[in-house]
C-alpha cells in the first residue's frame, strides 16, 4: 500500500454518493434474504447505509481509546477498507468503521471489490476488476484456502506499517451457526416456503438490535487488537 | 448448572447489587481473606492477603458503565420471548480485577432487561487454596455453587471469577459467562506485562509490571471489555433463545 494508492479510496461521504449512483448500481448484487442467486442490477443501499450511520454511536471508552491509540507513536492514522454494498457484513460494519475512524481522526477510504460482475468464488484474477490487486493482497486465509471475504478492513499506521486486520465478522456473530438455523427446514415446509421463510427471518435480524451489537462487537475487537499491538507490542495470534 | 443445585431459593439467598455495594465496604466482608497474589501450579492461592476496600471503585464504575441503546433493546427483547432470560446468578470476589470490569456492567444488563440478579461470593473467610473448590473444607463459602461452574480448557478445570449465569424464570440456564470476554486475552497480555524487560531486576519486574496492570485497569480499554462481555452474553443469549 502506498500513499498515492490509498488516497484512490472513497471517503465515507462518497461511498454513500456512489453507492446511489447508476454507476453502481448497474453492477451485479446479491440479496441474501432471497437466496445467493446474482442480481444483474443492484439493490440502492444508499438510503439503508445513510441510516445506520446516522444511529451508529461510538461510546465514551470506544472513543476515548481510539483517540489514545492514534495518539501514540506509530499508531493507527488510516483504514483501508474493501467492501460491496450488497453484504450485509458490510452493511453492518461500515457504518460504525466511519465512526471510529471519525472519533480517532483517521483517514478512512473505501474500495469495492468487484467490478460490474460479481466474484462469487477464490480470488478476483489480477486486472479482473479495478481493486483485484488489493483484495488479493488482503484475502482472507482460512483453512488453507483464500477468499475475497468482506468487509475488509485494514489498520494503518501513518507510514502505511499494518497494524491490524478486520475480516467480515466479529468474534461474537457466529454467521454460519445462525445462518444455518434460519436456513434448516421446519417441519412441514416445502422448499419454496423454507426459502422464503428463511429469507424473512435473516432479514428480521438484520432488522434486529443484534446487528448493532455485532457491529459494536467489531469495533470492540478492532480497539483491542490495536491495544495489544501498540501497548504490549504484539500481534493477534 | 445443573438445575437443581440453584432452586428458586438458594438463588435468593444471593445479594442484590446494592445490597453487594453496601457488603464489599463491611467490615465483614473486609475481615475476610483476599488473594495473596501467588497462585499454586495447581490454580489455588498460595495464601490469603489482606482485603482492601473496593467498594468506591464498584460505585464508580456502576454509575459511569452504560450500555448501549442496541444493548439494552437486545436485552428487552430477549427477556421478552418465552423462556427468556428471567435471572442472573453472579459469583465475585472483589479483589478480583475481572469482577470489578464486569459486575458493574452485569447489573446494569439486569437493570436495563428487568432481570433479577444475585451476587454471592466464592469464598467464605479463607480464599480458596486449591483448584477445585470444597464445600465440605469450606463450608462458609458457596463452592458448592462454584464446583458447577468451573472455567475449563486444556490446562484443566479451576474456580475462575466473575461468574454469570444466566437462567430462564423456572431456573432453567441458558449461558454461562465466565472471567473475561475471548477478545480480552488476558493471559497473553498479563504474561508479556509480567516478563522482565532487558536491564530490569526481578523487583523492579515485579512493580513495573504491577503499575502497568493497575494503568490498564484505569484505562478506556477496561470498559471496553466490560462493554464486549455484555455483546458476548447477549449473543450467546441470542443463539439459545433461537433454540440453537
Amino acid at each position: 500500500m502506498t500513499p498515492e494508492r490509498f488516497a484512490k479510496g472513497m471517503t465515507w461521504d462518497e461511498y454513500l454518493k456512489f453507492t446511489g449512483s447508476p454507476e453502481n448500481l448497474a453492477r451485479e448484487g446479491i440479496d441474501v434474504r432471497r437466496g445467493m442467486g446474482v442480481l444483474e442490477r443492484r439493490l440502492d443501499w444508499s438510503g439503508y447505509l445513510r441510516d445506520r450511520y446516522a444511529n451508529a454511536r461510538i461510546g465514551a471508552a470506544e472513543t476515548s481509546s481510539i483517540r489514545w491509540l492514534a495518539a501514540q507513536p506509530g499508531g493507527p492514522a488510516k483504514v483501508l477498507v474493501i467492501c460491496e454494498d450488497w453484504s450485509s457484513d458490510v452493511r453492518r460494519d461500515i457504518p460504525y468503521l466511519a465512526r471510529l475512524a471519525e472519533a480517532g481522526g483517521l483517514d478512512l477510504r473505501i474500495f469495492p471489490r468487484d467490478g460490474v460482475k460479481i466474484v462469487m468464488k477464490g480470488l478476483p484474477e489480477p486486472g479482473e476488476s479495478p481493486n483485484a490487486d488489493l483484495m488479493r493482497e488482503y484475502a482472507n486465509e482460512k483453512n488453507g484456502q483464500t477468499f475475497a471475504t468482506i468487509p475488509v478492513a485494514v489498520f494503518f499506521a501513518k507510514d502505511f506499517t499494518e497494524l491490524h486486520r478486520y475480516v467480515e465478522y466479529p468474534f461474537v456473530y457466529r454467521k454460519e451457526r445462525l445462518y444455518g438455523h434460519h436456513r434448516a427446514p421446519r417441519a412441514g415446509e416445502s422448499a419454496g416456503e423454507t426459502r422464503a421463510r428463511a429469507g424473512r427471518d435473516i432479514g428480521a435480524m438484520f432488522d434486529s438490535p443484534f446487528f448493532d451489537v455485532w457491529a459494536h462487537g467489531a469495533i470492540a475487537e478492532i480497539i483491542s487488537a490495536l491495544y495489544e499491538r501498540l501497548v504490549i507490542g504484539g500481534h493477534r495470534g | 448448572m445443573a438445575d437443581a443445585r440453584v432452586t428458586a431459593e438458594r438463588f435468593a439467598k444471593g445479594m442484590t447489587f446494592d445490597e453487594y455495594l453496601r457488603y464489599v465496604g463491611s467490615p465483614e466482608n473486609l475481615a475476610r481473606e483476599a488473594f495473596g497474589g501467588v497462585y499454586l501450579p495447581d490454580g489455588g492461592a498460595a495464601h490469603g492477603g489482606p482485603r482492601k476496600d473496593n467498594s468506591a471503585i464498584f460505585r464508580d464504575r456502576y454509575a459511569k458503565a452504560r450500555l448501549t441503546e442496541q444493548q439494552a433493546a437486545a436485552i428487552k427483547w430477549l427477556a421478552a420471548q418465552p423462556n427468556g432470560p428471567a435471572k442472573i446468578l453472579v459469583i465475585s470476589e472483589d479483589w478480583s480485577s475481572d469482577c470489578r470490569r464486569d459486575v458493574p456492567w452485569l447489573a446494569r444488563l439486569a437493570e436495563a432487561g428487568g432481570l433479577e440478579l444475585r451476587i454471592f461470593n466464592r469464598d467464605g473467610r479463607k480464599v480458596l487454596g486449591q483448584r477445585r473448590p470444597d464445600i465440605a473444607k469450606y463450608p462458609d463459602s458457596s463452592h458448592d455453587l462454584m464446583v458447577q461452574v468451573l472455567k475449563k480448557d486444556e490446562r484443566g478445570e479451576w474456580a475462575s471469577l466473575p461468574v454469570a449465569v444466566v437462567f430462564t424464570k423456572d431456573m432453567k440456564e441458558l449461558h454461562r459467562y465466565i472471567e473475561f470476554p475471548a477478545i480480552y486475552r488476558k493471559d497473553w497480555v498479563r504474561g508479556q506485562q509480567n516478563a522482565a524487560r532487558p536491564g530490569e531486576s526481578a523487583d523492579q519486574t515485579k512493580d513495573r509490571a504491577a503499575k502497568d496492570f493497575l494503568a490498564l485497569q484505569a484505562s478506556p480499554f477496561f470498559d471496553i471489555w466490560a462493554s464486549a462481555g455484555i455483546d458476548e452474553i447477549l449473543s450467546g443469549l441470542h443463539e439459545r433463545v433461537l433454540g440453537k
